[in-house]
């Protein structure tokens, strides 16, 4: 009999819908095996919007703790990665949105420089890379990162902002544009 | 300077990667609401084995969702409450009108089944069944000699299934899929599911006597199947089913159905073919149904069964008995997703 190899992506679409299957059902084991699989990929998201190690991780665990929340709610057609990536973006959005509207640190937020060094780490390279996004417009450092950490083509960039495919386009041209200035 | 090639390989070798102390917390606290979430669900969604898994574990509760295809029909046709509150002004209004008025009923049903070609039924039932709209439903079955076989009780809160089985003192009590009720009390309320086998032509059959009373009859052949999963043809394949309605002319108010269906081999007929009849006498419109007659009221000495080590073959039939529930289960869950938990 021939057997027909399934492809690699719609394995892992497979493998995603059965994790989400067991998640709906409460399988905690599930949460754990989503969570270790994309936790870095999300945290990099975070981190290239947010330039903030300490938020990204507060991002990404609004994320899970919300995913977790309504497990029955999802509705992931396409791959899972893509739907958390854009769950990361839209609270990453919100954050840098307060943080617009509230600048500056607040009272209760701990002083940095008093804690031990703790939490998520980065490479020197990726540190770099990461202070370099931080310079760019938000707008152009939010398609930059869904383009090339997030894996999202231009179109379901413009979707999820909802701006035309142009605009995204040359948000991206502009944003490579610096970077080449900066790297 | 990089080229733009290069600088997009530059930014995608960024990475941030999480400290065990960062993993600890969120999938703590991400633990934390799936627990939850999971604990305040209705309790047919929570994992575990769910109403329809017991239902499809033996052979008893398999019998009951063929027997159901059956009764799920039957269930409508036989509806105290429902089958003449037609859209499409089907005789007696008047009917509709008390029908709607009408809390209660107690009825009685006898179930038979054959092999076809045989005239002597490899199963008989007699069933005893209660109605409330406010309460819920509970149905009795009996054997030839009146010793109850098994006693269902739908409450109407909570929303759980407790089918007891005196002569072994045991008893299943599984959650009942939170809309079950509901859809059940569409059924027994005036509008239900009348529209649906109304919606076939019917012939009437005339004024006769039936217990005591001058009656119109009406039957109706042809119904529209196309709701029963797609997987009952393998099932139970119906090949007739034939529906009558008798109303006491001076109550408006139905005292009879009747109930023939023919069905083809199947796997829920352990492919033979067979023929079911069933038949609903001696109603009660309004009767006065005593307190406790909802609750099911486990006995302390009864304990849970495992229904697969159960009951033999045959007396899977008693699982027609079982119809108005599992059948409606069944419809319920008809989704292709639940027929394919049964392979």
């Amino acid at each position: 009999m021939n057997v027909q190899p399934v492809p690699g992506a719609e394995r892992a679409a497979l493998r995603d819908r059965r994790l989400v299957h067991r998640l709906q059902h409460g399988d905690a084991e599930a949460l754990q095996q989503i969570y270790h699989r994309y936790k870095e990929d999300l945290l990099t998201v975070a981190m290239s919007l947010l330039g903030d190690t300490q938020e990204a991780e507060d991002c990404v665990h609004d994320v899970f703790v919300h995913f977790a929340e309504a497990p029955t709610d999802l509705r992931v057609n396409r791959s899972l990665r893509g739907y958390l990536v854009r769950c990361v973006a839209n609270r990453a959005r919100n954050v840098l949105q307060r943080r617009h509207l509230q600048p500056g640190p607040s009272i209760d937020e701990p002083e940095s420089l008093d804690c031990p060094v703790r939490g998520s780490v980065a490479s020197e390279e990726s540190e770099q890379i990461f202070e370099a996004l931080a310079q760019l417009p938000p707008e152009q450092r939010e398609v930059i990162t869904l383009h090339i950490h997030g894996q999202m083509r231009f179109r379901e960039i413009a979707q999820q902002l909802e701006l035309s495919i142009n605009t995204v386009q040359s948000r991206y041209r502009y944003g490579i544009e610096r970077l080449r200035t900066l790297l | 300077m990089k080229s733009a090639r290069q600088v997009e390989r530059i930014v995608g070798r960024a990475r941030l990667r999480a400290d065990p102390a960062a993993d600890e917390r969120i999938l703590r606290d991400a633990g934390a609401a799936l627990v939850k979430t999971t604990d305040n669900r209705p309790q047919a969604s929570r994992p575990g084995p769910s109403f329809w898994r017991v239902i499809m574990e033996s052979r008893i509760t398999r019998y009951s969702v063929a027997a159901t295809i059956v009764v799920a029909a039957a269930l409508v046709l036989t509806n105290p409450f429902g089958f003449f509150a037609s859209s499409h002004g089907i005789v007696l209004g008047d009917v509709a009108q008390k029908l709607s008025e009408t809390r209660t009923v107690i009825h009685k049903q006898r179930r038979v089944v054959y092999r076809q070609g045989e005239d002597k039924p490899f199963f008989t039932g007699e069933v005893q069944n209660y109605f409330s709209t406010d309460r819920g439903m509970v149905e009795e079955q009996y054997d030839p000699n009146g010793a109850l076989l098994y006693r269902i009780c739908l409450p109407k809160e909570p929303q759980e299934v407790t089918i007891l089985f005196p002569k072994v003192k045991k008893y299943v009590r599984v959650p009942a899929p939170k809309d079950l009720y509901e859809q059940l009390g569409k059924m027994i309320a005036p509008a239900g599911l009348v529209n649906y086998f109304t919606s076939g032509s019917y012939t009437k059959l005339g004024r006769s006597q039936r217990d005591g009373c001058e009656v119109e009859g009406f039957e109706a052949t042809q119904f529209d199947l196309s709701w029963l999963p797609a997987h009952t043809k393998y099932l139970f394949p119906i090949q007739n089913l034939t529906a009558r309605l008798f109303v006491d002319l001076r109550a408006d108010l139905p005292v009879g159905a009747e109930i023939e269906v023919d069905a083809d081999r199947g796997l829920m007929t352990y492919f033979q073919k067979v023929h079911v009849e069933i038949k609903t006498y001696d109603y009660q419109w309004n009767a006065v149904i005593p307190a406790g007659t909802f609750d099911p009221n486990i006995p302390a000495d009864y304990t849970p069964i495992n229904l697969g080590s159960l009951v033999p073959e045959k007396a899977a039939w008693l699982g027609v008995g079982a119809l108005p529930l599992v059948g409606f289960v069944a419809y319920r869950r008809r989704g292709v997703r639940g027929w394919r938990a049964v392979y």
